[in-house]
């Protein structure tokens, strides 16, 4: 991911709607090729960013740039920036056929030209023999792959997406976005795809934009983004965390030693430069931290060992998630593989390994 | 708060620069909405001298016929809200037969003639009426304000239903199965939570009768006899002396009250939202009512039914009788005073055809700027389309007829004055339909055609008009029957050769000709109702099956 110009580029957008600041100052680089996802809760800005992309809305101040030129001012059918609607916005009273051709149409492409084009797209998307139907009897799967058939027809190198897989249910949207990524990746389009779903966000995203109140609070890959998240909104956002709240004891190279609740905890520094006295929070992913029965054993602490007593455990199938009281935190932790050993209850050990703890400064907002 | 608006709306129009064509259009639309709307109302209210105004209190007639006016408005809305309020309920929430007559009863006055029941009244109870004279040999004079309110209930309801029932159909069943839940009785149910709930839109159609009521002309110059009112007193200064300050003075004194009914049902009942909108029906059955509630209102609802079916009944039997009152035997005779005066039949549908066209092209434009479009004027449009409701016929009728008799458009006694004051008196009925149209065609359906590479005009053509053709073409039937049937709003307007057929029905009715009138109206309706068949058989405004 190294190519020299970003395929969209988002400098210093500002957008409010009233009194409402939609966007403050948000910049993003969109390199060709990828697959970047905008992620956030709802009314973070996330899909206004996108409509400012399509050119439904103007931003207030700051450019959008698509492969070096100034959208801004631009109206949205001269764009080409297709994009795949949360409710489809599939044309109730055209065929499928017609839906998908439409933007050839527009396009003033040759009769026969359309005609082999959207026939592709019907046998890419497993639509043939439908072409002859209205949206309206079709199925939801049906009707989201004429959506896309419909964006992608007219081979642009731009696919914007808003939420398109949340009208789907819960298993075959899993199956759709391995499709979805496979299809993205064959095309090598640039592709952006808005969702408050991280599991969604995770699994396809060459690079993830967290958004929180109209700002992006970071961007990474998804691996950055869930294992070492830039602040504490982003890692609350992004998958379950412990909280932990800390003072600098002392440092010893790319080490640090923490002052906890419970006791001292030996971490990574990650890189970041801290001197004794300053206030920190760990981020401890409930998966990172392992759990076994039994109480301390007395005489040798172990280094980052905790003891503590489980409060309630749930049941996940693949997974048990205990609550466990260490002092006076109370700590999520995952037991990942619970088919020997069955369910804890009682006093238990917890290990907190140093590499496996992420360090945020304290900030200065919530 | 407001600079800062109309900043905005500076900023909208200034846009409009990178569209030209469609700012050409607003401009035009604008322009000709104004003119044909706001001039004709200025000119009646500036035409009367200030002091004049001062005697619809001085002039003992005048201030009669506004009590009488206000008086007639409040029974007849009551009445009215009553009955259709017990039609609603029964057809929405009881299970009880004849559903369909009910429904089919509520239609029928909509569809008419506004003075048909003040006719088919006369032809029952009159001097020579069949119940009175055939039946009960009595001999009672039925003009007046009782007749009148009987008349206006009967004629007006269906307005009030129309709303009431667009609310009780949608009022959350299960909230009275969480109320009888929790322990409530039926009554406590009723009066806590049903009515509350429905209670925005019992006002709504309170309010629609009452506008409705307050501005009718036909009845009450058929059957009020002496009971004056304001619009048959502006005709009369008008038709018998040609004072047109006078017949300004009162026609003013109606637009006032009738803007405020309007302003009420905009403000009041159109801010509250209607019911819970979930966006799907109920599909819980209503929980059932005592036997005796059910089969009194069902009672009620038949007895009504049957007079509606009488008066028109009646109507029928009279197109085909010799001489009402005196020889009943069967004849075709009646018929020869349609034939006679075919011209007027020949303008009523020619002028129905094309004000009801030119309304509805213009409503849906209107519609698509004001719904759609951020050009800072979309409120002052939305105004100008919906204004001409809020003004009684009498009263356009003389705006048009004061404000065309000069350059720069002097139209006295042209069909183009005809058919220009219908036009505008149903822009709000077609651009209502529109308006309700777009608002239910996703916006991002447009966003998809504009994401497409389609500009405005032609996501306007391929996406909004396709799929607009059904509130386009019912804004177009009712727009038809609304002007095949009007009386008010032409009563002065037409000259010798533009007279339309309800002049004629008018004037066969108050020569006494009741056989004459009777024909001629039922023409009047078969054309009406053909023309309301003709709508549904045209393809695209059923939904679109694959072939």
């Amino acid at each position: 991911m190294n190519e020299a110009l970003p395929h969209i580029s988002i400098d210093r957008v500002s957008k409010s709607f009233g009194a409402f600041a939609a966007l403050r100052d948000v910049s993003l680089d969109i390199p060709p090729g990828s697959f970047t996802t905008l992620l956030g809760p709802s009314g973070c800005g996330k899909t206004t960013l996108m409509r400012l992309i399509a050119g439904f809305d103007e931003p207030d101040r700051g450019e959008i740039r698509i492969d070096g030129a100034r959208m801004n001012g631009m109206p949205a059918y001269r764009r080409r920036t297709p994009l795949v609607f949360q409710e489809y916005a599939l044309f109730p009273h055209m065929t499928v056929y017609e839906n998908i051709a439409y933007g050839l149409k527009l396009l003033k492409t040759p009769r026969a030209e359309i005609g082999r084009k959207t026939g592709e797209m019907l046998e890419m998307f497993g639509l043939t023999g439908l072409d002859k139907r209205l949206p309206k009897e079709l199925s939801g799967g049906q009707q989201q792959r004429v959506a896309f058939a419909r964006a992608l027809v007219t081979g642009q190198r731009v696919l914007l997406m808003d939420e398109p897989l949340s009208n789907l249910d819960a298993k075959m949207r899993v199956e759709v976005r391995n499709e979805l990524r496979e299809l993205q990746q064959r095309a090598g389009i640039t592709a952006i795809f808005v969702t408050h779903d991280q599991d969604e966000a995770l699994s396809l995203s060459d690079r993830i934009a967290v958004f929180d109140k109209g700002r992006i609070r970071q961007t990474g890959t998804p691996w950055e983004v869930y294992f070492k998240p830039d602040n504490a909104f982003v890692a609350d956002f992004v998958g379950t965390a412990n909280f932990i709240p800390g003072e600098v004891a002392g440092v010893e190279g790319t080490e640090i030693v923490v002052r906890c609740a419970p006791s001292l905890l030996r971490v990574d520094a990650g890189g970041r430069a801290f001197r004794p006295g300053d206030r920190v929070t760990l981020v401890v992913r409930p998966e990172c931290i392992s759990i076994s029965a039994g109480e301390a054993d007395g005489d040798a602490e172990e280094a980052n060992g905790w003891s503590g007593e489980t409060l309630g455990s749930t049941f996940l199938g693949r997974m048990i998630r205990y609550r466990v009281r260490c002092g006076p935190l109370t700590c999520i932790v995952d037991d990942a593989d619970p088919s020997a050993r069955g369910f804890l209850s009682g006093p238990v050990r917890l290990r907190l390994h140093p590499g496996k703890i992420h360090v945020l400064p304290e900030e200065a907002e919530g | 708060m407001i600079p800062s608006a109309l900043r905005q709306t500076w900023i909208d129009i200034k846009k409009l620069r990178h569209e030209p064509a469609l700012a050409l259009v607003i401009a035009a639309v604008l322009v000709a909405t104004g003119f044909f709307v706001l001039w004709p109302i200025a000119k009646v209210v500036g035409f009367p001298h200030p002091a004049d105004y001062l005697q619809l209190f001085t002039n003992e007639r005048w201030f009669q016929a506004a009590l009488n006016s206000l008086f007639m408005t409040v029974v007849s809305t009551l009445s009215c809200t009553a009955v259709a309020f017990v039609f609603a309920y029964a057809i929405t929430r009881l299970d009880i037969p004849l559903k369909g007559l009910f429904r089919f009863v509520t239609l029928l006055p909509i569809v008419s003639p506004p003075f048909i029941v003040a006719l088919s009244y006369i032809l029952l109870f009159g001097r020579q009426g069949i119940v009175s004279k055939q039946l009960l040999h009595a001999n009672f004079d039925i003009y007046g304000w009782h007749g009148l309110w009987l008349v206006q209930t009967v004629t007006f309801f269906p307005y009030a239903y129309a709303v009431i029932y667009g609310v009780l159909k949608t009022s959350a069943v299960h909230l009275e199965y969480a109320a009888y839940n929790l322990g409530a009785t039926r009554w406590q149910v009723f009066r806590h939570v049903f009515l509350p709930l429905c209670r925005p839109g019992i006002a709504g159609g309170a309010l629609i009768a009452a506008m409705n009521v307050l501005a009718d002309f036909g009845n009450p110059m058929i059957i009020a006899g002496d009971f004056a009112l304001l619009p048959t007193e502006a005709y009369m200064q008008m038709s018998g002396w040609f004072d047109l300050s006078s017949a300004a003075v009162l026609s003013t004194a109606l637009l006032l009250p009738a803007l405020g009914l309007f302003l009420a049902n905009r403000i009041w009942v159109g801010k509250r939202s209607y019911a819970i909108v979930t966006g799907k029906e109920s599909s819980l059955r209503a929980y059932p009512v005592p036997p005796f509630v059910k089969w009194g209102l069902f009672a009620c609802c038949l007895f009504l039914s049957l007079f509606v079916l009488a008066v028109y009944g009646v109507l029928f039997y009279g197109a085909f009788t010799k001489t009402w009152g005196y020889d009943w035997s069967f004849t075709l005779h009646n018929f020869k005073y349609v034939s006679a005066k075919g011209s007027e039949l020949y303008n009523s549908i020619r002028y129905a055809l094309f004000s009801s066209l030119a309304a509805a092209v213009l409503a849906m434009i209107l519609a698509y700027l004001a719904e759609r479009r951020r050009i800072g004027v979309n409120r002052l449009l939305d105004l100008l389309a919906i204004l001409p409701g809020a003004v009684p016929g009498v009263f356009l009728g003389l705006g048009f007829a004061m404000a065309f008799n000069r350059a720069p458009l002097e139209l006295t006694g042209t069909s183009a004055i005809m058919i220009l004051a219908l036009t505008i008196w149903n822009l709000p009925t077609c651009y209502s339909a529109c308006l309700a149209g777009f608002q239910q065609i996703g916006r991002s359906l447009e966003e998809a055609s504009l994401n497409l590479g389609a500009g405005s005009f032609r996501t306007f053509r391929s996406i909004l008009l396709p799929l607009l053709k059904g509130p386009f073409l019912s804004g177009l039937a009712v727009s038809f029957l609304r002007s095949v049937t009007c009386l008010s709003v032409i009563i002065f307007l037409y000259s010798a050769h533009t007279a339309v057929g309800t002049v004629s029905i008018l004037s066969l009715v108050q020569t006494g000709a009741w056989g004459g009138a009777s024909a001629f109206t039922v023409v009047l309706i078969s054309i009406a109702f053909a023309a309301l068949a003709a709508t549904r058989l045209i393809p695209g405004t059923q939904d679109r099956r694959p072939s």
